[in-house]
């Protein structure tokens, strides 16, 4: 019988075709097969399937401080989300507002995104293992 | 890498914060809250007076009944937007501990919000940050209220140490 950890899935945000995408699809697909990720570009898809049941992990790419304002105004269905966060490296401001998501981890789109494999395999582990 | 992992850890580990009362403030749209028992004092705006070759958020000094203390700007400090002083601007006076010494410092705030209590399961731990240039050592943990978040500070992680040296020498050049 499949529990509810066997049918967590990420939900990953990222508008735009771009090299970030690809690079963090690609970072998604080796923790998590391919069948278990949904992906969303525009906010009425995301914020859909959020108002499904289901365990989910978010993966959100933050470009700028409109979108991140988006997020923000449907944070009621963000709540008792693990969420990881990747923020433009642009200061502390876009930061300070972004923790109104409560994001488990904060990354910037400048990277590899190893850390963010990494982290989501540990948020992964950790509802496995008596976690949220 | 393996920093990512450990601070993921910390973050995932909820209950290292503690009840107690703060002092809230805005900047911007957000609220951010100080440990009551660190702010000495409110003061409304007054003149400060700039101190050459200090970094820019050190706004200057004050006199505060007789006593010069150094006085910086959090939005600077946090690279905000610069606005212009409002009657709703405020000083908190506040202890800042360092590792040699004490030292009184003034922090403008954009307005003064209210003393809160927080109970512990108010309290959520920062989130860990990967590659970034951004940290969150200064961030004591985010108290999660039904008016919203609000983003209760370390005010003595607020400032670097090469900043506390500048808030230092701010002090002294105005004491010798």
């Amino acid at each position: 019988m499949q529990t509810e950890t066997d049918l967590l899935r990420v939900v990953l945000y990222c508008r735009g075709n771009t090299e970030t995408e690809h690079k963090l699809l690609e970072t998604v697909r080796n923790v998590v097969p391919g069948d278990r990720i949904s992906h969303y570009q525009d906010m009425a898809g995301i914020s859909q399937t959020l108002a499904t049941p289901g365990s989910k992990i978010l993966v959100i790419v933050i470009q700028d401080s409109g979108e991140l304002d988006a997020f923000v105004r449907i944070r009621e269905q963000l709540q008792d989300r693990a969420i990881i966060l990747i923020l433009p490296d642009d200061g502390p401001e876009i930061m300070h507002r972004s923790l109104a998501l409560y994001p488990k981890y904060i990354s910037n789109s400048r990277t590899q995104f190893t850390d963010v494999g990494l982290v989501l395999e540990k948020i992964i582990q950790h509802r496995k293992y008596g976690g949220e | 890498m393996k920093g990512a992992v450990a601070t993921i850890d910390a973050a995932l580990a909820s209950d290292t914060m503690a009840t107690g009362k703060y002092l809230t403030f805005f900047l911007g749209d957000e609220e951010y809250g100080i440990g009551i028992t660190r702010v000495k004092e409110i003061i409304g705006k007054m003149p400060i007076t700039p101190v050459p070759r200090t970094p820019l958020f050190i706004k200057g000094v004050i006199n505060l009944r007789g006593k010069v203390i150094p006085v910086i700007d959090l939005r600077s400090r946090f690279d905000m937007e610069e606005v212009g002083y409002t009657d709703r601007t405020c000083i908190l006076v506040v202890e800042i501990d360092t590792a040699s010494l004490s030292i009184l410092t003034g922090i403008v705030v954009d307005s003064v919000s209210e003393v809160l209590s927080i109970k512990k399961s108010e309290i959520e731990p920062p989130p860990a940050f990967g590659e970034t240039r951004l940290n969150s050592d200064y961030i004591l943990g985010l108290a999660k209220l039904e008016d919203g978040v609000k983003i209760l500070l370390n005010v003595d992680q607020v400032l670097a140490g090469q900043e506390i040296t500048g808030i230092e020498q701010a002090a002294k050049m105005t004491t010798d």
